[in-house]
């Protein structure tokens, strides 16, 4: 059934109501009924000792002292609440009928019925009846006495009764369902209204917050944890489009630089040595753009593949070794020297390919943003488990050292950009050693140096 | 005419600069923001156009803007960025930019977009005529009875500045602000060089030099009108 909610509710609200009220009204009608009926039942066995009393009996024969009261008024007419008294032997024949039974049929009771009491009609009256059966000394049955009141008034009584009943029920049902319905689109409404306002949230206007509801009910948990959710989702919104708008600008620049160093060497014709000073800059903005796109795909790469670290146990040395050989040309272009500090016997348990990567990232940042002549180590604390990696460069300023880690973050920006770097390297190190649960943290003092700390799991 | 450049990228600057110094502009580089502006703020009558980064360490440009044009609101600036959004294009222009230009741009618009800024700052002709001789300045051409003249870039700009100041007198040191850029170590006898090797290029032979001395004070080309 497509019904509206409040329309459900008030459903099913209203059939509970229909069968508690059918229970209800059957109950009174029960009552009502059994204690009209009772009150005539008493009319007539008062009646039906009185007749008793002025009857006798011989043998099977039945005796009918005949009273003067039975000729009285009420015996012989029909209309005021009179009382019907008959008397048949045992074979059924009519011995005795009062006055006003005289012109009716004789009363017979329903065939195979022992009740006592049942209902009848005479002279188009409705009457209530009692037979009981005349016994002689002997206990034999020798006839029946019938006696019956009018029960007029009490049919009456019942027939309204059962009208009004029955005319109320569908009334009752009707605007019960409306009133729960009514209830129900009140109780809701607070609902729509949250449907309407969350409805019109799209991404041009994700930071709208719903009205939080005065009362601290289920609405306002509602409403909370839509708010909350709307947080979420305005945070990642937002840090999407930096991260679209951070890309576009480091693929721009040096797109830039290589169209417009090409546009201007074209305008007219240079010597050699502009030619070849031009171009190897272009190329230098071309190894760049490679880099990043590089480091861009192991981003993307390391994000889409998050549970997948594997354990392994790893000599540290070793890994060093490779990775300081690998930066060995970039480093001696500066005349950097790399040396590692840590024992040949201390063994790790991480991913191998992505603790080179991390290795190498740290090393070649460490290279990048250190000094001519400068030195670069590796430190091993066997107590924290904890690898340093540590350089005399150029160092991060106390403002920009919480944000080192977060993607295209560039401390050195106010060095102008002699320093290429996209500020991918650091996030890629941080992503990597969450991966594997190794706790990255940095210390830098500006101008003396940085070190990076890997702690491991233990 | 003098061109302040403010880009953090040493790439980006530097084809602008050997660009708008080909075409006779005295160029100014700065690499951050702060520097920017104060170079910006401390010769604000000297530049004809800024060329802004909008993304800058120490300083962002539209920050450097709005400081700019509560000094001065006529000084044409142009905004060169990565960032594309109408967005940011409509904010930057509110902010006070007279152009806005994305990165990656061609240096041929750039130099429109810059010829056209000027023209609009200075409402005069594009063409100068001083005599016989005819500067046109979208061409980069100079002829003297329909003859081309070569020009080296600071014969160039020297004689464009003159001619725009066409009649009025040019003070040695307003010719060195606008013509040469910061780097110019002073030695004003460069401007006596660069004078005397533009009319031995203009000059017919014994008729008196279209660039007349004014002692102690500069030089002129007069208005023959």
């Amino acid at each position: 059934m497509n019904l509206k909610f409040k329309n459900r509710i008030a459903l099913f609200n209203t059939l509970a109501v229909a069968l508690t009220t059918a229970l209800v009204f059957l109950a009174i009608f029960c009552v009502v009924y059994n204690t009209s009926y009772a009150h005539l039942d008493d009319d007539i066995a008062i009646k039906k000792a009185e007749v008793l009393r002025n009857l006798d009996w011989l043998g099977d024969s039945i005796i009918i002292n005949k009273m003067p009261e039975w000729d009285e008024v009420e015996h012989r007419r029909i209309e005021v609440d009179p009382t019907f008294i008959q008397i048949t032997d045992s074979d059924g024949n009519v011995i005795f009928r009062s006055t006003n039974l005289l012109k009716e049929k004789v009363l017979s009771g329903p065939k195979r019925s022992d009740r006592t009491f049942y209902n009848g009609v005479i002279s188009s009256q409705r009457v209530r009846l009692g037979r009981f059966p005349l016994k002689n000394d002997l206990g034999n049955i020798i006839g029946e006495l019938t006696i019956a009141t009018s029960g007029e008034e009490s049919y009456t009584v019942l027939n309204n009764l059962i009208w009004v009943l029955l005319i109320s029920f569908p009334i009752v049902l009707v605007v019960l369902f409306i009133a729960s319905s009514f209830a129900a689109s009140k109780a809701i409404s607070p609902v729509n209204q949250l449907i309407r306002t969350a409805s019109r949230i799209s991404d041009s206007n994700i930071s709208t917050r719903l009205t939080l509801p005065p009362h601290m009910d289920e609405l306002y948990d509602l409403t909370r944890t839509i708010n909350e959710l709307l947080t979420r989702i305005e945070a990642s919104l937002i840090q999407q489009k930096q991260f679209t708008s951070d890309v576009s600008h480091e693929i721009r620049t040096p797109i830039a630089a290589i169209r417009g160093t090409l546009e201007v060497l074209a305008r007219k014709e240079r010597e050699p040595k502009i030619y070849n000073e031009k171009i190897s800059g272009i190329i230098k903005e071309v190894d760049r753009l490679d880099t990043m796109l590089d480091q861009l795909l192991q981003l993307s790469r390391i994000e889409s593949n998050k549970s997948f670290a594997r354990n392994e146990k790893i000599r540290l040395n070793e890994i060093i070794s490779d990775s300081m050989e690998k930066l060995e040309p970039m480093a001696s272009e500066k005349n950097i020297s790399q040396t590692s500090k840590v024992n040949e016997n201390v063994w790790v348990v991480a991913d191998r390919i992505y603790l080179e990567l991390m290795l190498d990232n740290l090393l070649s940042n460490a290279i990048k943003y250190g000094k001519e002549n400068g030195n670069v180590f590796f430190n091993w604390d066997d107590e924290i488990q904890t690898l340093a990696i540590q350089d005399d460069g150029i160092g991060i300023s106390h403002e920009h050292l919480p944000n080192v880690f977060n993607r295209f973050y560039r401390a050195d920006e106010s060095r102008s950009s002699s320093i290429k770097g996209n500020g991918l390297g650091l996030s890629i190190v941080k992503k990597l050693a969450d991966l594997q649960n190794i706790s990255l943290t940095a210390e830098s003092i500006p101008d003396i140096g940085s070190t990076f700390y890997l702690r491991f799991p233990l | 005419m003098r061109i302040l450049i403010v880009e953090d990228e040493s790439s980006i600057a530097n084809f602008i600069r050997d660009g708008m110094e080909e075409e006779g502009f005295a160029v100014d580089v700065a690499s951050n923001g702060k520097d920017g502006y104060s170079l910006a703020i401390d010769n604000i009558e000297e530049y004809d156009v800024i060329l802004l980064d909008w993304m800058l360490p120490g300083m962002s440009g539209i920050e450097i803007i709005r400081n700019l044009r509560i000094v001065n609101n006529e000084i044409p600036i142009i905004l060169l960025t990565a960032k594309d959004s109408v967005d940011d294009v409509v904010f930057g222009l509110e902010s006070g930019a007279n152009d806005y230009i994305r990165k990656p741009f061609s240096f041929e618009e750039l130099l429109a977009r810059v010829r056209v800024l000027m023209r609009k700052n200075e409402t005069g002709p594009v063409i100068f005529t001083a005599k016989d001789i005819e500067m046109d300045i979208e061409k980069h051409t100079v002829t003297h009875n329909e003859n081309h003249i070569d020009l080296t870039q600071k014969e160039f700009a020297l004689l464009e500045y003159l001619l725009r100041n066409k009649g009025k007198v040019c003070r040695r040191t307003r010719i060195i602000a606008k013509v040469w850029n910061i780097h110019f170590d002073y030695d004003n006898s460069v401007i006596d060089v660069y004078i005397n090797a533009l009319r031995k290029k203009l000059d017919d032979h014994g008729s008196p030099s279209i660039i007349t001395t004014v002692r102690g004070i500069g030089y002129k080309i007069e208005d023959e009108e």
